[in-house]
Parts: C-alpha cells; sequence; structure tokens
C-alpha cells in the first residue's frame, strides 16, 4: 500500500480503515457490491437484498465460501435502536428466518457492540438470565455479570477487541453470569468477532454449565472416595494376619498381595512370577495335612484355577525355607469374568500377558497355628474329661451289680429288678458319654480308627444277643447271614449295630420284631435293621445322619439320646468305604441299611487329590 | 489240711471310690486286696509277690505305662500278671505295647473284671 492505493476510489479507503478495525478483507466485486471476510464469514455488504443484488460474481462467491449473513446496516447514530426493534420481518423472509435461527439455538447469544453495550440478545438469553431482552438493549454487558468482575471485564473486553477472533473466553477460568435475580450462573463463553458496518461487534455465546460443574464436582469427590476406600483396603489388607493374594494366569503369576502374605509363605513374591517358580527359588515346599508332599498341581491354587472353580478350607502345611512349619487352611477362590475384566482395566499385573481369557484367582491362606494348639488344648481336656467322668461311673457300677448278685442271694426279688434298671442307666449313660467323647474327637480329626481282621457275622451275632437281652417286648432275629471275613475297626463297626439296634428298640414303643438282614457279596456286605416303629417324616429323612439331629416328635415321649448316634454310624461307615441309608414310613416303621467293603479304601496322601 | 491260700490282687488305682468298690467286691469273691501305698514314686515290689496286679493307667504322680514296663523288664516281676484298667477306649492297643496281660476298660462289668483276675490268676 502506498499513495498510490490511497489515491484509489472510496472503497479502499474505506477498505484501510476497515483494517485499522481488524483484519478484514474487502473485495469488490464488481460494479454493484463489496463483500468482506472475516474470519472465514463471506459477507456481502452492499446490499440488504441478497436475492436482488446477487450477481454472478457474489453468487459464485457465496456459493464458494458457504452462507452470507446479511445484516441491516445501523444508522450512523450513537443512539442504537434494538435489533429486533427493526422489524426483520419487514426486510423479508430471510432475515425473519435470521431471527428466528438466534433464537433456535441452544446457546444464549449476546451481541454487543464497541462501548459494549448490548446489541442482541437471543431467547436463550432470556431464559437463561431471566431479563426479558428489550431491557437489556443498550446496557453495558457487565450488568450480566456478577460485580466482581465488571472491572477486570472492561479490560478482557478492549483486550478482545485489539485481537479479535473467535475463541472462548477466559480459558480456565471459572466465569459466572448474574441473573435479574442477582443468582449466579456458571457459564462458559465463546466469542467471535463480528464486523458490521465498519464497528467491531461480538458474539458471545454463552452456555450454562451449571449441570456440568455439579458432574465435575460429582466427578472429582467420587474419585477421592474412590482413593480414599482403596487406601482404607489396602490397609485393611495389610494388617490381616491372612495372607492374600491375587494370581492370574493357569501358572498363578502374582498380581497383588499383602503384607502378611510373606509371612505366611516365607518369603516375599515378585509381581509377575509364577507361583512354581516362587517356591522353587525360595525353596518353599508344601505338605497335607498327613505331612506328605503335595506336588504342584494338587495345591488348592492350582486345582481352582484348572477347574475354573473353588478350593476352600484346605489343609496345608507350609515348610518356609529356614524350616518352620507353619500350618494353614488354603482358600482359592477363581473370580468370575466381571471382575477379571475390572482387574485388567485397574492396570494392576503385569502389561504383557494380561489377558482376559486368563483365570484370575483370590488365595487366602490362614495360618491356623493357634487354632491347632486350641485344638490340641481340647483333646487333652476331652481325654481328662473321659476320664473324670467315668470314674464315678467304674464305682456306681461294681457297686450296682455287687448289691444286685447280694439281693439275689437273700431272693430279694423286688430289689433285685431295681438294682438291674439302675444298671441298664449306668448303660446308658456310658453310651452316651462315649458318643460325645467321639464325636468331639471326630470332629478335630483325631478319632482313633484300628483296622483289625474279623467276622463280621460273629459280631452282628454278638450284638444281637447281647441287645435281646435288654428288651422282652422286642423279638430281634437275624435273616441271611454266613462267615464274612472283614478288615476294619471292630468297636466302631459295633458301635454302628449297637446303634442301630437300640433305636430300633427305642422308636418302636409298642415292642415287635426287629429283623437284621445279612446279605455277603464278593467284597462287601450289605446290613440292614427293620423295624415296625413309628417311623420316620420324609422331610426329616434327609437330615437323619446329620450331627445333633434329633427327630422331634411331640406326640411321643421324648427318647433319651443326644442325636450324635447316627452321625457316628455314618461317619464310620464312610470312613469304611460304605453308604448308609434309610426308607421309612410313619406308622409303619424305619429299615436302616449300609454297605462295609470287606476292605477300607487305601488310605489318603499318596498323591490322590481330595 | 490248710485252706488254700487266698490269692492276692495287688491294686493300683487313685480313685478312692474305685477302690473301695473293687476292694469289696474283691474280697467277696475271696481275694485279699494289697494297695500300693501312695506316694510311691516306682513299687518297689517285695516278696512275696501278689498274684495279678490291677493297675490304673492314669494315675497322678506315677506313669501307669511306665510301671507295667518295669515290672515286665525285671526277671523277678515279669512273671507276674498284669491287668490295665483304662477310661481311654484305646487301652487295648497299650495293653499291648506295654506287655500287659490283659485289659478293661471303664466302666466294665463285674463279671468281665472276674473273669479276667481268675484267668490270670490261674496262670500264676
Amino acid at each position: 500500500m502506498g499513495a498510490d492505493s490511497l489515491r484509489r476510489s472510496a472503497p479502499v479507503v474505506l477498505s484501510l480503515a476497515a483494517l485499522r478495525v481488524g483484519f478484514q478483507r474487502r473485495e469488490q466485486v464488481d460494479g454493484t457490491c463489496w463483500h468482506a471476510r472475516v474470519g472465514g464469514i463471506y459477507t456481502c455488504r452492499t446490499t440488504s437484498r441478497i436475492e436482488a443484488a446477487q450477481s454472478d460474481r457474489c453468487q459464485s462467491l457465496t456459493r464458494k465460501h458457504g452462507a452470507s449473513i446479511l445484516l441491516p446496516s445501523p444508522p450512523p447514530s450513537a443512539a442504537f435502536p434494538a435489533f429486533p426493534a427493526i422489524s426483520l420481518a419487514e426486510e423479508g423472509s430471510l432475515l425473519s428466518l435470521l431471527n428466528a435461527w438466534l433464537d433456535v439455538l441452544p446457546d444464549a447469544l449476546v451481541i454487543i457492540n464497541q462501548a459494549g453495550q448490548i446489541a442482541v440478545a437471543n431467547r436463550q438469553l432470556e431464559t437463561l438470565l431471566g431479563y426479558p431482552r428489550q431491557e437489556l438493549i443498550g446496557l453495558p454487558l457487565e450488568v450480566l455479570l456478577p460485580e466482581r468482575f465488571h472491572a477486570a471485564h472492561v479490560h478482557h473486553r478492549q483486550h478482545y477487541a485489539s485481537a479479535p477472533r473467535i475463541r472462548p473466553m477466559g480459558a480456565g477460568l471459572e466465569l459466572y453470569g448474574r441473573r435479574k435475580d442477582g443468582i449466579e450462573v456458571p457459564v462458559d463463553i465463546s466469542l467471535s468477532p463480528l464486523p458490521f458496518n465498519g464497528a467491531l461487534y461480538v458474539l458471545a455465546a454463552i452456555r450454562d454449565v451449571t449441570e456440568r460443574r455439579r458432574l465435575q464436582a460429582h466427578e472429582q469427590q467420587e474419585r477421592q472416595e474412590s482413593e480414599t476406600r482403596l487406601e482404607l483396603l489396602q490397609l485393611i489388607l495389610d494388617e490381616l494376619p491372612t495372607s492374600v493374594c491375587l494370581v492370574q494366569g493357569e501358572e498363578a503369576r502374582l498380581v497383588l498381595a499383602n503384607r502378611a502374605a510373606t509371612t505366611v509363605w516365607g518369603a516375599t513374591w515378585p509381581v509377575g512370577q509364577a507361583m512354581r517358580d516362587f517356591l522353587a527359588t525360595n525353596h518353599i515346599q508344601v505338605f497335607d495335612a498327613h505331612g506328605d508332599i503335595i506336588p504342584p498341581a494338587a495345591f488348592a491354587t492350582m486345582r481352582a484355577l484348572h477347574h475354573r472353580g473353588a478350593v476352600r478350607q484346605y489343609q496345608e502345611i507350609i515348610r518356609h525355607p529356614d524350616g518352620t512349619l507353619l500350618p494353614v487352611l488354603a482358600n482359592a477362590v477363581v473370580l468370575g469374568q466381571q471382575l477379571v475384566r475390572g482387574v485388567s482395566a485397574l492396570g494392576w499385573g503385569d502389561d504383557q500377558h494380561t489377558s482376559s481369557e486368563e483365570p484370575v484367582a483370590l488365595l487366602v491362606h490362614q495360618d491356623v497355628t493357634e487354632r491347632l494348639e486350641l485344638e490340641r488344648r481340647k483333646d487333652e481336656f476331652i481325654g481328662m474329661a473321659g476320664h473324670e467322668l467315668k470314674t464315678p461311673l467304674t464305682s456306681l457300677k461294681l457297686a450296682v451289680q455287687w448289691l444286685h448278685r447280694r439281693v439275689q442271694q437273700l431272693e430279694d426279688e423286688p430289689s433285685a429288678q431295681v438294682l438291674t434298671k439302675m444298671d441298664t442307666q449306668l448303660g446308658t449313660l456310658t453310651r452316651l458319654i462315649n458318643e460325645l467323647l467321639d464325636v468331639t474327637k471326630m470332629t478335630t480329626g483325631t478319632l482313633s480308627w484300628h483296622e483289625t481282621p474279623f467276622d463280621l457275622d460273629a459280631l452282628v451275632g454278638e450284638v444281637v444277643e447281647d441287645l435281646q437281652r435288654t428288651t422282652d417286648r422286642h423279638q430281634l432275629r437275624r435273616e441271611g447271614g454266613g462267615p464274612f471275613q472283614i478288615s476294619a475297626d471292630r468297636d466302631r463297626i459295633e458301635q454302628v449295630l449297637t446303634n442301630l439296634l437300640l433305636n430300633a428298640i427305642k422308636y418302636s414303643p409298642q415292642g415287635g420284631p426287629i429283623v437284621v438282614k445279612q446279605s455277603n457279596a464278593a467284597e462287601q456286605v450289605t446290613l440292614s435293621v427293620q423295624d415296625c416303629g413309628i417311623g420316620i417324616p420324609a422331610e426329616k429323612q434327609a437330615h437323619l445322619f446329620e450331627r445333633f439331629y434329633r427327630v422331634d416328635h411331640p406326640e411321643h415321649e421324648t427318647f433319651p439320646g443326644l442325636g450324635l448316634g447316627l452321625y457316628l454310624a455314618a461317619e464310620t461307615v464312610k470312613r469304611q468305604g460304605g453308604a448308609i441309608w434309610v426308607d421309612s414310613q410313619v406308622g409303619e416303621g424305619s429299615t436302616f441299611s449300609f454297605t462295609l467293603p470287606a476292605k477300607p479304601p487305601a488310605e489318603r496322601g499318596n498323591g490322590a487329590a481330595p | 489240711m490248710k485252706a488254700p491260700k487266698r490269692k492276692t490282687i495287688l491294686l493300683i488305682e487313685d480313685d478312692v471310690g474305685i477302690v473301695e468298690m473293687l476292694q469289696l467286691v474283691l474280697e467277696t469273691e475271696g481275694y485279699q486286696v494289697d494297695l500300693l501305698a501312695r506316694g510311691t514314686v516306682m513299687p518297689a515290689l517285695q516278696e512275696p509277690f501278689p498274684d495279678v496286679i490291677l493297675l490304673d493307667l492314669l494315675l497322678s504322680g506315677m506313669d501307669g505305662q511306665a510301671i507295667c514296663r518295669h515290672l515286665k523288664g525285671q526277671d523277678t516281676t515279669r512273671p507276674i500278671p498284669i491287668i490295665l484298667m483304662s477310661a481311654n477306649k484305646e487301652v487295648p492297643q497299650v495293653a499291648r505295647e506295654v506287655g500287659a496281660d490283659g485289659w478293661l476298660a471303664k466302666p466294665f462289668e463285674t463279671e468281665t473284671l472276674l473273669t479276667l483276675l481268675e484267668t490270670a490268676a490261674a496262670r500264676g
């Protein structure tokens, strides 16, 4: 540009003037119109009716650059009519479309002039800030802001005018608008310069971000809560005396572990290392409750992972590198798929192998040293208790039997009978105490089991004979039979038979026949005890062999017993590898049957996983 | 002719109730019952030896098993039949281990006791 250019026609001068305001390019299209391009918006400045004045060039430019916005030119006076007051509708359909368009936009829009006064306000602005727009026209924009921002805002306006471009306002700042009722609204604002008729207007699009801020704050809070929760959980995990580990993959690579894991395993398990390698490197061995070494494939952990299931309360003994033995209860639970995805998403575990196809398991190993110690003390106590209880019984029995002998010799029959009853009661008492002691030992796994070979047939005969002597209302008889060599704990089997026969007698108070059937097969014998007594209701039959279970018969008298006989019988039969079951009908009687293999199953500990 | 000498039973048992009843029962049967003096650490048996020893396994101050082993370990006392008594149902196993000649699980039938004693005393 030089003096030459100044001598060109007026539009050029205008163009320079325009340049002073901001950057815009004026272009004379042809003799009819002038176009201005500001920030990509191509505006035909000359005419107010684009249809009428559109020259070919104008048209082509319009097509090339998109729609033109046509603004009516304001009168040059400072007095500033409100845009809507110009009644755009008069000007034609495009302008009324424009008006409608402004009002339809979801954002609140305000256009201010160079003096910072509001020239245009759309309907959303009314809604957002609660002012009818007529009120706003001509007012300084600052009325829409909280007072504390006024001074700064004036600065902002001036700053913007010096470098106007399309941009958000106050990036990083929290902006607020102020409603007519004084309530502040958090907003986002974007600004666009709007050159018009030689003046620079600014279009501000205002968005209510109350909801967004609220969500952000909520998210922030949730994140903090989440972090706090995680911290707390980590703390709890670390305080637990039980080892808690998360492993991934069939080789059980460590994902995370709590502090107790090191104490329980006897060494620190590095993240990412497979369980087998961890144990081998640190010379840690795992034994089962019998003291036999467990091969890795049979570990509770490995079994759970392999079968994608859970193994719980499995007794293992961990031998530390320094030789200390730690008895534990191992629990290994494979997580469901959703949790597995969650674990991957949390970024735990080693990235290179992370795959949602791999099983993830939670391992909880509980140190049970104390528990075993308590059990040992309980066993000791039980031993003592047994002795204490049986001591007075011993002298009682001797006394009753001595008296019985004596009164019989004196031919005092009534006294003799009484003493017989006393003797029977003492027998019951002894039996109950034994049952109690046995079952307590059974639950702590210390029930004795002494296998000897004997003839089961002979035993059955003995027991039937003994128990017939206790009742004269019942007729005990045998069916089937024949010698059967069995290798088992004779006392326990005797107990089973005794219990079943005693029950048969007890639960048929009317008396009647009791049949003991025996059928010998090659490898096992089947025995059954049948009575014609009161029977057992169907729904109770399922629980019959549970500990302490007693069938209530309110209409009958209470039968003495601890509810342990059948439980012990079931445990004994199972130990031998047999099965026990009942058939019964209320009012008709019951038949208890059981099978006994000639030999019990091979003892565990030979590698067979329980 | 002199009456046949009564068989003697040495009773090593702590509980007073049992001791009293055993004495009564056994004396009624015709046995002579001797008791071990309290507080004797290891019974120093002297001649004449008893015909049978009835020994309780669980004693305070003395270990029944150890006594049995000791007596069976000495040539002089080995021939004396020892019958163990115990509230513990494992007594058969223990009896075998320590070399006892019989066992009784408390509380036992009088008849069982007498039969065992008769058999044992007859041997001696």
